[in-house]
């Protein structure tokens, strides 16, 4: 029996909107899980249905032991980061923090002691006597994170906590978040639609869509695992290149064509050998994904060969942009790449990295 | 099992709340609105009618010992006698002042042999002109229609001069902070702390001084100093709900600041800015007593309906007058429920 | 710098702010400084405290006086705790809440002349009201209530009930503005904390809320103080005396008597003063400081 348990969790708002459809969780303590998904794929709804701030349609929930499904916020011990922050205007920092240890009951000068406690962990013991107005974005999350963190409660929820700020406070309150896990070990359930977001932070990482889990696992699982079409597409800037091919074998190589007919376009995918088992998918159409970075570049010959079209160095890389199969792939090479415009090269795909998708179900198609 | 328990009980707490306070408005409401078409005879009845009647339940009399007839109309289980009489025109005047039934002298001599021809009482049907009250207070009273257009005129005009002055007002209070800003909105406050009542008396001496006792827009004045503040609130409001940045950003795509506040201002807030109007339309539409003081031939509607409450004392007639002053405003709140947050999300005294 | 302070001053918008002075000035200072000048002279135009010496020595004043103070405080609390219990319950969307909200809003529309009559037809003892008692069986239909009888305290009791019919969904309207406006993660992060509702509403949603309420509550003060007409449409003038209602009666009724024009005057002077102390008194109660300065 797992720490925290969601069962076939369903909800339908009363306007008939069914925001999350079927979704069964198991989480163990102290573990740091982030749920990702593009907006609306009803992450925040799963998210509130854990706070106990919108009943559950069906399914049940059991934290510790205990069935809290259909408990009220405060009889279920848990602490939340608002994405719009919720520092109450009308209480100091330090009575915000406050305020929920007074309902706990908890004596005046522990109060006192664990706000100064927190203060210091987030850098705000000089703002304690100020009213969040007085404050900026940033200073204010910050607030919202130790009011969290002064109580121990069983569970930590997080609605995209970090959305609101610039990108450099972003990354590093990122971190100062991963580092405060680390120290408390709070079992966190953490509401993000950023992927880089996602993988810098999580021990495990539920991609959502359409109120659904796509798939569970940890960043690089998630990474290059992916289960299904949505994950592959979602995942990863810039996206993996996809694209509808016929597999077909030349030579002992694999070789994906598209358009058919005249136009026919193929690329060739390696040796066969690479691909165990391949034998039972030749002549049929399949999904055909490669990362960017899965692909390298060489002289041009004869095989894979295609012109440039787009250069974007990065600095860090360089994104390449050519014609594959009829459609526009992306190659990410690393390093400050001396490529021109129109140069012919070769390309060179990973085998081991090369994904196939099942056209009707979506799923990935495994070769062993 | 106890959640389910629960959301029957919180439905049922719900469906109750919701029977009291539709209840505690509609009761009455209903009630007004079936007193406006009582006749008088059933403005006496106790218990009186949720719902209006159509027509009276009746039967008429022979007497044969006195040569007259009775009329009778059911109360309860039995039939009550209203009214006997041997002449035609006695019988018709009856039924026409008293139960709002138009009947002609010819048609009573019809019913009057037909009950004569039976041993017992007849039962007749006796329909009820249903809109007689609101015939005879509007088109039958003298000087009715005239009033409400002296309603409508110092209705208009309280709108105009009240979002002319207080709206130019609101948005000055919304958009700049100026040296005497405090001051002056709550100068705006206290305006509406004197006895409006009391002020009518020296203004009536200016109005009269002006030429202009006795006229819709003499009143209209009047309405006006407590609702420019009013206005100037719930335009302030309404004004600083829009995004100053929307402005600004016109006037970075070169508009004129006049340019801006029309095309870009001025449409985002039109539709409160009418919602707003209601404050104004209510003041000046319902108001009876400074009507009574600074009106003379010239009487509006309220004045007009708050005079008969006074001298009759039936209330049908009156009740018709008051449903056709509540219909405008009915329309106005209508709309109005639209725009609460627009209205007062932002109203700061 | 010199330049733009100079087209500034010219440019400013409070030039815009002159004809409502001047209008005000004309029609609101001047017969305002009129009355109280007024107020503060005898017959013969003499300064003098007569008005207000001879005003307190009525009884009728008096008794005014107290009904004024027991009618602004009981129908601001019962006022109070309705509309917003009511801005609450409307607050939350449910399938007709539009329907509600309007139905609610109509006692809004009606004008006072029909409030009196609604309720004159109401409260006599062979009125709506009793009718409607005698129909669901809380009421003998053989010996109804004459409401009209009440006097004193039951009669103020009586009005505060129209009254709060009547005005309840002005009051309610701000509220629930400011209810709308209510970021509603404040008062789920109180849940979330652990605060039941009742503390949520005490500790979180009252305080933010306060500006608004404090909104609602002066302008219902300030008419509130000012009531007569509904106690005059429904027991006619001298039953239920109110401060505003002797003015009214000495402009309506009595208008030629010897000292109508000076005591309604006076009263007009006290009514006011009233209204400020009590609306200064209510702000220095409700503790507006201005939290958190600048608000970005
Ligand atoms: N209170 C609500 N009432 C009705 N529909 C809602 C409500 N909240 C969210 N939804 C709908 O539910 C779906 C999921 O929303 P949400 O959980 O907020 O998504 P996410 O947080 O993943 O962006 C969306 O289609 C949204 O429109
Ligand atoms: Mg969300």
């Amino acid at each position: 029996m797992s720490y925290l348990e969601l069962n076939s969790l369903k909800k339908t708002y009363p306007n008939g909107v069914t925001a999350v459809k079927d979704i069964d969780l198991e989480i163990e303590k102290g573990e740091f899980v982030v749920l990702l998904g593009p907006s609306g794929c009803g992450k925040t709804t799963t998210l509130r249905m854990l706070a106990g701030l919108e009943e559950v349609t069906e399914g049940s929930i059991i934290l510790d032991g205990k069935d809290i499904t259909h408990l009220p916020p405060r009889q279920r011990d848990i602490s939340m980061i608002f994405q719009s922050y919720a520092v109450w205007p009308h209480m100091t920092v330090a009575e915000n923090i406050a305020y929920p240890l007074k309902l706990r009951k908890m004596d005046k000068q522990a109060i006192a002691a664990k706000v100064q406690e927190v203060a210091k962990i987030c850098k705000i013991v000089d703002y304690l006597n100020r009213y969040p107005a007085q404050l900026s974005g940033g200073q204010r999350q910050r607030v919202a994170v130790a009011r969290a963190l002064a109580v121990n409660s069983k569970l930590s929820l997080m609605d995209e906590p970090l959305s609101n700020l610039d990108a450099k406070l972003r990354v590093s309150v990122r971190t100062f978040l991963k580092e405060i896990h680390r120290n408390t070990g709070a079992t966190t359930i953490f509401v993000t639609h950023d992927q880089a977001e996602a993988m810098a932070l999580a021990d495990r990482i539920v991609v959502m869509n359409e109120g659904r889990i796509e798939q569970v696992g940890s960043t690089r699982e998630i990474y290059n695992e992916c289960e299904s079409l949505f994950t592959v597409q979602f995942m990863g800037t810039p996206p993996a290149n996809i694209q509808k091919v016929a597999l077909a074998s030349s030579q002992g190589r694999l070789v994906a064509a598209a358009g058919g007919g005249e136009g026919a376009m193929s690329l060739d995918l390696g040796d066969q050998s690479a691909f165990p088992g391949i034998e039972r998918l030749m002549g049929e159409e399949v999904f055909l994904a490669v990362r960017p970075e899965n692909i390298g570049i060489g002289e041009p010959n004869g095989i894979n060969e295609t012109s440039i079209e787009i250069v974007e160095p990065q600095g860090a890389y360089t994104i390449l942009v050519t014609n594959v199969l009829g459609g526009e792939w992306k190659i990410m090479l690393e390093g400050d790449v001396d490529i021109r415009i129109g140069q012919k090269v070769s390309l060179e795909i990973d085998p081991g990295k090369v994904m196939l998708y099942d056209t009707q179900n979506k799923k990935r198609i495994s070769l062993t | 099992m106890s959640v389910r328990r629960g959301k029957l009980w919180s439905r049922t707490v719900f469906l109750l709340i919701l029977a009291t306070v539709a209840g505690v408005v509609l009761l009455p409401v209903f009630y007004f609105l079936t007193i406006s078409f009582a006749s008088n005879y059933e403005a006496y009845q106790f218990p009186a009618k949720i719902f209006p009647t159509f027509s009276y339940p009746a039967q008429l009399r022979y007497n044969a010992d006195k040569e007259n007839y009775t009329l009778l109309i059911k109360k309860g289980a039995d039939f009550e006698a209203v009214k006997t009489t041997s002449d035609t025109s006695d019988f018709s005047l009856y039924c026409k002042s008293q139960l709002n039934v138009l009947i002609a002298s010819s048609e009573v001599q019809a019913l009057f042999d037909k009950a004569k021809g039976a041993d017992h009482a007849i039962p007749i049907k006796l329909k009820k002109a249903f809109f007689r009250n609101y015939v005879v207070f509007f088109i039958l009273a003298e000087g009715t229609m005239r009033a409400l257009f002296n309603s409508l005129k110092a209705a208009g005009w309280t709108i105009l001069i009240s979002l002319v002055l207080g709206g130019v007002t609101g948005y000055i209070l919304a958009r700049y902070k100026f040296r005497f800003s405090n001051t002056f909105s709550t100068g705006l406050l206290v305006v509406r702390m004197f006895p409006a009542v009391a002020l009518s008396l020296p203004l009536v001496v200016y109005i009269v001084r002006m030429n202009l006792y006795d006229t819709p827009f003499a009143l209209a004045i009047v309405y006006s100093v407590p609702n420019i503040a009013l206005t100037a609130w719930i335009t302030s409001s309404i004004f600083k709900g829009i995004s100053v940045e929307l402005e600004e950003a016109a006037m970075v795509f070169g508009a004129t600041r006049l340019k801006t506040l029309l095309t870009i201002t001025f449409p985002l807030a039109f539709p409160a800015i009418v919602a707003s109007s209601l404050y104004a339309f209510l003041a000046a539409w319902n108001d009876s007593i400074t009507a009574l003081i600074m009106t003379n031939d010239n009487p509006t509607l309220a004045l007009l309906v708050y005079r008969t409450v006074g001298s009759s004392t039936i209330p049908n007639l009156p009740a018709a007058g008051a449903v056709v002053l509540l219909v405008p405003s009915l329309v106005f709140t209508f709309i109005i429920k639209n725009y609460i947050n627009q209205l007062w999300g932002n109203v700061a005294l | 710098m010199h330049v733009s302070r100079r087209t500034g001053f010219f440019k400013s918008p409070t030039w815009f702010l002159v004809p409502v002075v001047i209008y005000y000035a004309a029609f609101w200072i001047r017969p305002t400084i009129s009355v109280i000048i007024e107020s503060f002279t005898d017959k013969a135009g003499a300064f003098s405290f007569s008005n207000y010496v001879r005003l307190f020595s009525q009884e009728a004043i008096r008794t005014a006086f107290l009904n004024t103070v027991l009618f602004t405080v009981g129908s601001a609390i019962i006022q109070f705790v309705l509309a917003f219990a009511l801005a609450l319950w409307l607050n939350k969307k449910f399938r007709f809440s539009n329907l509600v909200l309007f139905i609610t809003l109509i006692p809004m529309a009606f004008p006072p002349a029909a409030v009196g009559i609604l309720w004159k037809t109401g409260l006599y003892r062979f009125g709506w009201i009793n009718s409607f008692l005698c129909a669901i069986g809380l009421m003998n239909p053989a010996n109804p209530v004459d409401w009209m009888s009440f006097r004193n305290l039951n009669a103020v009791m009586l009005l505060i009930v129209v009254d709060t019919w009547t005005v309840l969904p002005s009051v309610m309207i701000i509220l629930l503005a400011g209810l709308q406006n209510f970021n509603k993660e404040f008062e789920e992060a109180g849940w979330v904390f652990g605060a039941n509702k009742f503390q949520t509403l005490k500790d979180i949603v009252f305080p933010i809320m306060k500006p608004t309420i404090i909104t609602a509550m002066i302008l219902r003060m300030i008419a509130a103080v000012q009531v007569w007409l509904i106690a005059v449409m429904i027991f006619g003038y001298n039953v239920v005396p109110f401060l505003v209602e002797r003015i009214a009666y000495n402009v309506d009724v009595i208008t030629f008597a010897k000292y109508a024009r000076k005591d309604a005057y006076t009263i007009s002077v006290i009514v006011a003063a009233i209204v400020l102390i009590s609306v200064s008194m209510y702000l220095r109660v409700s503790g507006d400081k201005q939290k958190g300065g600048e608000t970005t």
